[in-house]
This record gives C-alpha cells, sequence and structure tokens, in this order.
C-alpha cells in the first residue's frame, strides 16, 4: 500500500511530463510542416542552415 | 473610346509623356509591384518575407533553396515550409530588400509570388486550430493515466483503495472533461438554445452523465466508476473534430494564398499624373486609385474617368454587371469588368484581407445548403434516434425492474457505443487525405463537399479563351513581304499593350532574326491610336501597324481580312509602292488539353465548349478537340442560363472557366474549377482551383473523386455494421461502458485507417508530371 505512495506521483509525473511536452511542442510551431521536418532529416549537411 | 489619346514615345528613353488633362487610362499597370509592401517589421529592425512558392514540390526543392540563401551573408534566417509551400525569409532592414529576395527566387526557377503577414487573419486562423490541439492534449494525457488507475482497479483493487483509486480519477477527468470538453458542451448548447439537435448533444449529455454518475458511484464507495470511458470518447471525438478543422484550415489558407497578392495593393494616381503603388490599408480619402479591368474596387468612391460594367453579384447577387460612368458611386467589393476606371476616393472601407476572406469563406458556407452535406443528412437521423435508443433502454430496465442506477449505467453505454465517432470520421478524415493529396498535385479545393459532387458530374463543360488555351498569343503566320517588315514592325510593336502587339514583338524578340540595331532603324515620331493602329516614322517612310484601314492597305488584298486574330503592316515611301505585311496570330493550347478531352470523352463524359468567341473560331477548336456540343458567341448571361437549364434537365456540370464574366456560370454549375490564371472573381466562384499550367491533372481529380466517395461509403458502411452489432449488446445490457468505449475506439480507428488507403490508390492516378526543379 505504501508503494502507491509514491508510485502514483511518479506515474501522474511522467504523464503530465508528456503533456507539457506535447504543449511546449505546439507553442514552438513544431507541428508547423511536418512535410518538410519528415524530409529535413534524411539531409546530411554539416554546414548548418541558417 | 471617349477620350483622346495622345501618347508620344520617343523609342530611346521610353519615357510616356501625357498631357495631365485629357488622357486615356492605361490598360496595365505601368509600375511594377513593389514587394517591399509585403514585408512585416519584427523586433530590433528584423524585417521578415514570406513567399509563396508553387512549384516547390520535394525536398530537393527545399534544400536547395535553404542552402542557396544560406549563403547570402545579408540574411538571418531562411527556413522552407514544404507543407505550406512558404518561404521565410529575416533579414536587418537595409541589408536587403524584398525584390532582390523575389528575383533571385525566381532566378533559381521557383515561381514566387508573396504572402501578406497579416497578423490579425494568422491569429484568428490558428487560434481555433490550438485550442482543439490543447484540448486534444489534455484528454490524451487524462485518459491515459485515469486508464492506468481503472486497470488497476479491474485487476482486484478493493475496499479503501479502489476508493482512493476513483478519487484519483475524479481529480484528474473533471478538470480534463471540464478543459476539453468545450467544443462540444459549447455547440451542443447552442443547438440546443435554437430548439435543435446536433451530434454534440448526445456526446455532451453522455460525457455529463457517466462523469455525474461516476462521481456519485465515488462518493457512494461504489464499485464502478467511468471516468475512463467519458475521457476516451472525449479523446476520439476531437481527434475527428481535429481533422475537420485540419480541412477547413486547407481551404482558408488556399484562400488566402490565392488573395494574397491581388488585393492588398492599388494603383494610385497622383495630382502629376504618375502611378504609385499602395497598400489598400493606407488609402486615404480623396486619392485617385485606377482600377483596371479585371479587378476589384478597393475602396468606396465616385468615378472620375471611365466607363466600365461593374459586377455586383458579389455584393448582392445580380448576376447581370451594371454599366457605370463617370459620376457614378462605386462601393469596395465590386468588380470592374470592362473597362479602366479612376475613382476618387470617398470613403476606405474596412476591406482588409481579413474581412474579404471570411466573406467569401461564409458566402461558400451559405451555398452548401443546396447540396446538404452528406454527413449532416445522416446526423439529421441518427442523433434523435440515438437519445431514442436510450430513453428506451433506461425505460425498458427501469420498468424490468432494475435499479436506477444499473439502468442509466446501460443507457449510458448505448450513448457511448452508438456515439457517432466512426460516422463523425468517416468523412472528414477522407476530405483532409484527398485534400492533401489534391494540394500535392497542385490542385486547391475549395471545401470538401465539392469533391462529393464532382464524383457524381456527367457533364463538363469549357469554356474556350483562358481555359482551353493560355490566353497566350503566338504568331502563325506570315504573309506578303512580312520578312521584309518583321523587324521593323515587331519594334514599332514593342510601344503597345495591345495583346496582339505584345505577341508580334515577343515572337520576334525570341526568334533568332535579330539583326544588330543600325541607327538607321530607329523609329521616330511613334503614335498610337486606340482601336486603329500604330504609326511611326522610319527612314524617310511611313509605317503603319493596325487594322486593315488603318494602314490603307490596297483593295486587292481585302480578301484575306477575314482572320479573327490579325495585324496589318505597311511601309510607304515616297514615290515608291507601298510594302504591306499581314502577321496572323492563334491562341496557344494549354498543355494535355487533347489528352484530357479524349480521357474525359472515354469515361462516358458529355464534354462541351461554350465560347463568347465567334462561330467558326469555336468550331475550329471543337473540330481539332473532337468535342460535339459546343455554343459560339454567348454571352455571359447566356453561358450561364445553358448552365442552369442543363442542371435543370438533370445533368450534373462541372463548369471550367476563368473569365470575369465566368463568375455566374461557375456559380451556376453543379461544381466548378478554374486555372490559376482565371480572374479573382473566377477563383474566388469556384470550388477547385488548379494551380498549374496543365488541365491534365483534372483527371486524377475525378478519379481521386471516385474514390473519396468510394471510401466514405466504405466507411458509413463499416459504422453502421458496427452499430447494428454493437447496439443491440449495449441495450441488452452485456456492455459496461468502458467495453462501450473500447469498441467505439476500434470503430474510430478502422475508419481512420480505410481513409488513409487513399494515399496508395492516389499514387497510380493520372496527374500532371510535375517534375521535381532540382532534377529538371
Amino acid at each position: 500500500m505504501s508503494n502507491l505512495l509514491f508510485l502514483i506521483p511518479i506515474a501522474l509525473g511522467l504523464g503530465f511530463l508528456g503533456l507539457l511536452g506535447f504543449l511546449w511542442a505546439l507553442k514552438t510551431n513544431q507541428f508547423e510542416d511536418l512535410e518538410g521536418s519528415a524530409h529535413r532529416i534524411l539531409d546530411d549537411d554539416d554546414k548548418p542552415l541558417k | 473610346m471617349a477620350l483622346i489619346t495622345d501618347h508620344k514615345i520617343s523609342l530611346n528613353t521610353l519615357e510616356v509623356t501625357s498631357e495631365p488633362q485629357s488622357y486615356e487610362l492605361p490598360k496595365e499597370s505601368t509600375s511594377k509591384k513593389d514587394l517591399s509592401f509585403f514585408q512585416t517589421k519584427l523586433e530590433n529592425g528584423v524585417v521578415a518575407l514570406d513567399l509563396i512558392v508553387a512549384n516547390m514540390n520535394c525536398a530537393g526543392c527545399m534544400s536547395k533553396i535553404e542552402r542557396t540563401f544560406s549563403e547570402d551573408q545579408k540574411l538571418q534566417k531562411v527556413r522552407v515550409n514544404l507543407s505550406q509551400k512558404l518561404v521565410h525569409f529575416e533579414w536587418l532592414e537595409g541589408e536587403t530588400d524584398a525584390n532582390k529576395l523575389f528575383d533571385d527566387l525566381t532566378a533559381l526557377g521557383f515561381k514566387a509570388s508573396p504572402l501578406l503577414n497579416d497578423n490579425d487573419l494568422v491569429k484568428a486562423e490558428s487560434v481555433e486550430m490550438r485550442r482543439l490541439l490543447w484540448c486534444l492534449g489534455v484528454a490524451g494525457f487524462a485518459a491515459a493515466n485515469v486508464m492506468l488507475l481503472s486497470v488497476s482497479v479491474w485487476s482486484g483493487a478493493t475496499g479503501a483503495t479502489r476508493d482512493l483509486f476513483h478519487w484519483l480519477s475524479a481529480l484528474i477527468a473533471i478538470p480534463a472533461i471540464a478543459f476539453a470538453g468545450r467544443p462540444f458542451f459549447s455547440s451542443a448548447w447552442t443547438a440546443l438554445r435554437a430548439g435543435h439537435l446536433n451530434m454534440d448533444v448526445p456526446i455532451s449529455l453522455a460525457v455529463i452523465l457517466a462523469t455525474g454518475l461516476s462521481l456519485f458511484e465515488t462518493a457512494g464507495h461504489g464499485e464502478h466508476a467511468f471516468f475512463d470511458a467519458a475521457l476516451t470518447l472525449l479523446f476520439f471525438l476531437l481527434i475527428g473534430r481535429t481533422l475537420d478543422r485540419l480541412m477547413r484550415e486547407q481551404a482558408f489558407s488556399g484562400v488566402r494564398q490565392l488573395l494574397a497578392f491581388k488585393s492588398t495593393v492599388a494603383q494610385i494616381i497622383d495630382d502629376d499624373g504618375k502611378q504609385r503603388t499602395l497598400p489598400i490599408s493606407d488609402i486615404e480619402i480623396g486619392m485617385r486609385v485606377l482600377v483596371l479591368p479585371g479587378e476589384t474596387i478597393p475602396v468606396d468612391g465616385e468615378i472620375l474617368i471611365g466607363k466600365s460594367d461593374i459586377d455586383w453579384s458579389l455584393v448582392n447577387g445580380e448576376a447581370v454587371p451594371r454599366k457605370a460612368q463617370a459620376g457614378d458611386e462605386v462601393f469596395s467589393g465590386l468588380v470592374n469588368l470592362s473597362g479602366p476606371l479612376e475613382i476618387q476616393t470617398t470613403a476606405v472601407g474596412e476591406t482588409t484581407l481579413l474581412s474579404e476572406i471570411i466573406r467569401l469563406m461564409e458566402q461558400a458556407n451559405e451555398r452548401a445548403p443546396r447540396y446538404r452535406k452528406l454527413v449532416d443528412r445522416a446526423a439529421s437521423v441518427y442523433a434523435p434516434l440515438v437519445h431514442l435508443i436510450a430513453l428506451f433502454t433506461f425505460a425498458g430496465w427501469m420498468l424490468h425492474g432494475m435499479a436506477w442506477q444499473d439502468s442509466l449505467y446501460t443507457a449510458i453505454s448505448v450513448l457511448i457505443i452508438t456515439c457517432p465517432c466512426a460516422l463523425g470520421l468517416a468523412v472528414p478524415v477522407v476530405q483532409v487525405v484527398a485534400g492533401s493529396i489534391a494540394h500535392k498535385h497542385g490542385l486547391l479545393m475549395k471545401d470538401g463537399a465539392a469533391l462529393e459532387k464532382l464524383s457524381e458530374v456527367d457533364t463538363v463543360v469549357f469554356d474556350k479563351t483562358g481555359t482551353l488555351t493560355l490566353s497566350k498569343l503566338n504568331l502563325s503566320g506570315q504573309y506578303f513581304e512580312a520578312a521584309h517588315l518583321l523587324p521593323i514592325a515587331s519594334q514599332l510593336a514593342k510601344n503597345s499593350l495591345h495583346p496582339l502587339s505584345k505577341a508580334l514583338a515577343n515572337t520576334y524578340k525570341n526568334s533568332d532574326l535579330r539583326e544588330s540595331k543600325e541607327p538607321s532603324d530607329v523609329l521616330l515620331d511613334i503614335e498610337e491610336h486606340p482601336g486603329l493602329g500604330l504609326r511611326a516614322t522610319y527612314q524617310d517612310g511611313e509605317l503603319r501597324l493596325g487594322s486593315f484601314e488603318w494602314c490603307k492597305i490596297d483593295k486587292t488584298y481585302e480578301t484575306y481580312d477575314q482572320v479573327d486574330l490579325m495585324l496589318w503592316a505597311s511601309f510607304s515611301q515616297p514615290g515608291k509602292k507601298p510594302i504591306v505585311a499581314l502577321f496572323t496570330f492563334e491562341d496557344e493550347l494549354r498543355p494535355g488539353v487533347m489528352g484530357l478531352i479524349r480521357t474525359l470523352k472515354a469515361q462516358n463524359l458529355d464534354v462541351q465548349l461554350l465560347s463568347g468567341d465567334r462561330q467558326e473560331a469555336v468550331e475550329r477548336m471543337a473540330q481539332l478537340l473532337n468535342i460535339d456540343h459546343f455554343k459560339a458567341e454567348m454571352k455571359p448571361d447566356e453561358k450561364c442560363s445553358y448552365i442552369e437549364e442543363l442542371g435543370q434537365n438533370g445533368s450534373k456540370v462541372l463548369m471550367v472557366g476563368d473569365g470575369i464574366n465566368d463568375g455566374p456560370s461557375l456559380k451556376a454549375a453543379f461544381t466548378s474549377l478554374s486555372p490559376s490564371s482565371a480572374s479573382d472573381v473566377a477563383q474566388v466562384t469556384a470550388n477547385f482551383v488548379l494551380m498549374n499550367d496543365s488541365l491534365k491533372s483534372i483527371i486524377g481529380l475525378f478519379q481521386l473523386a471516385k474514390s473519396s466517395r468510394a471510401l466514405i461509403y466504405q466507411n458509413f458502411a463499416l459504422a453502421i455494421v458496427y452499430n447494428l452489432i454493437a447496439v443491440p449488446i449495449a441495450v441488452f445490457g452485456f456492455a459496461t461502458p468502458i467495453v462501450a468505449a473500447i469498441a467505439m475506439s476500434l470503430s474510430s480507428m478502422i475508419v481512420t485507417l480505410n481513409a488513409l488507403r487513399l494515399h496508395l490508390l492516389a499514387s497510380s492516378y493520372q496527374w500532371q508530371e510535375d517534375k521535381p526543379l532540382s532534377e529538371v
């Protein structure tokens, strides 16, 4: 029973982190260009783009 | 023409000196549109510009643009958005300018047009979407965690532990439902207040009842709580809602792209007669605005100079244009049809791009009642039915002697299991997928229902000029002493904006016949006389270009004066016989037209040609393309009533047209398409807009429409079969709310996966071969 006292907060905390992550991604416009991002990851050029 | 013109053009400087009192309004704007109006100022002196690049299709194009512009030291940032076909630039003010970037992009081989960064617009557009995504995120988080707790309860938690888990679930679920359920609650409330039912009413009812009852159970140390079911339900419904929104946004940003360039700037005529470009928002009362044929009038005002027909249809729905002349009042939003107008501004309207687009979107929605969307029809039957079944279930079990809580559970299970998720997803999921496929192939779909309509089309009506042809004239024949006169005639033609003159000048410019210009070749005293032609002094003689009469051609040539598009030229020197030449022109066919017509006919579609052009020209075109039904010399209102007649006789017509005058016909047709070169009116009215030059994509669009329709029906069938099996199970009390929620989710997923098959199907359709630029 006492396990639950820390397991449940941990489980909820992890879920909450996931939610925060999603909302952060949303806020920083990471869903703006799904198609472009799919291709960008394959683009291996050492020079950084602006 | 009531106006007198006396343009004196000297070839060396090409400077137009016109007398300020009496001059003709130009047929085209002389100043190049200045792109710096489209850049927006950010903080710290940084300037940003967004350009839409129509022919950027692949990763290759993306990295080509980004790489090329990264080398430009003056730029701070360059970023491609491939999904929206946008390039975003940022630089420090003064370092570089919008026009240069635009030219650089064009030099790379990309077709770009600027996008206005209207902050209000962007905000309004994304706020709704963002709200839905927030709700989706919260619902997803809550559903997962509550489910976790539920699983523990199912695996045998009892007594105090179970109560703890239930209370924890309630703690997560209630705020989450209150937050994530708002889109449904508010819509259901609006519907109820207006006195009718929509799909959101049973959804809200199920969610609120399930939550309330679970709370009651939890408080009474009960065995069952259904927070998980309520949340899973919300989560899946929000997915459907988000997809629906995505579809709307696709259409919205499409319209925004179309209108961005066209309706944001106006040509101002200053007191000294010079023209300049000004954003509409900067126009002040008293300014004189030049409105060319085909343009939308940007301000309210009074006509100072010019005569024209005005299209009022976008404002009051009147199909017949009204005549307007000096002294008449005009309003912003009207479309100038035939002649250039100079307008004195009397009021500056709130014609921001945003208001314009919102008006257009609303207009599109108003048109919907004529053809009710499939899903709405289903909903109007389905929603009351669901309520009745749930009510009967509750009443039935109560009468049977069951406790009221248990009867209510069963009723809630019915509400959840019949939740129209699969039905709600059936249509939007297919439309979103179809919309993105169409967009990828250069077709813009304005609303989802249009695709449904397209699949039922049995008659295709084409407009001729500008639709089947490119409205680009080509020199098709040279007669008599044309070889002699071509070089100087084309030089003279350069001084006119008349389409035939421009065609002549272009042909010569692109041909190899070009000789080195000798000093004696210079044309002097060039004059243009509207409706007649041009004249100039060349060496010691007179050169004329224009109509038969204007060039004073000898009567013996009169039999040749029969072609539609032709220019005569004559060169007469004192004491010598005049040298005469005749140039004929023809419209260039749009690429892929022949194949398109053949394929459409092979699919048993009735292909027709309607044109305002002369009988012989239309007949020739019809023969060339093997079209049996054609009508020539049709006035716009005749075209429109002809199409209405076809519709009344039971034909479902796809109208393909581009002209300003095609607006009413496009509206009258069952569904409509216009090429991107079309007038504002046509593009705004048409359900589909073709973004590239080839009409061949229409075949692909037809195939896409057919399979979309098939998939929508398959999805409906899946949803109905699911309901037929699941509803009896729920009614007879074999399904707990959580089983109901899982069954419901599964059916939604199956429907979504089925819709995604469209990607596989569409890859084999006939689209226009759009070669990625990087491979050219």
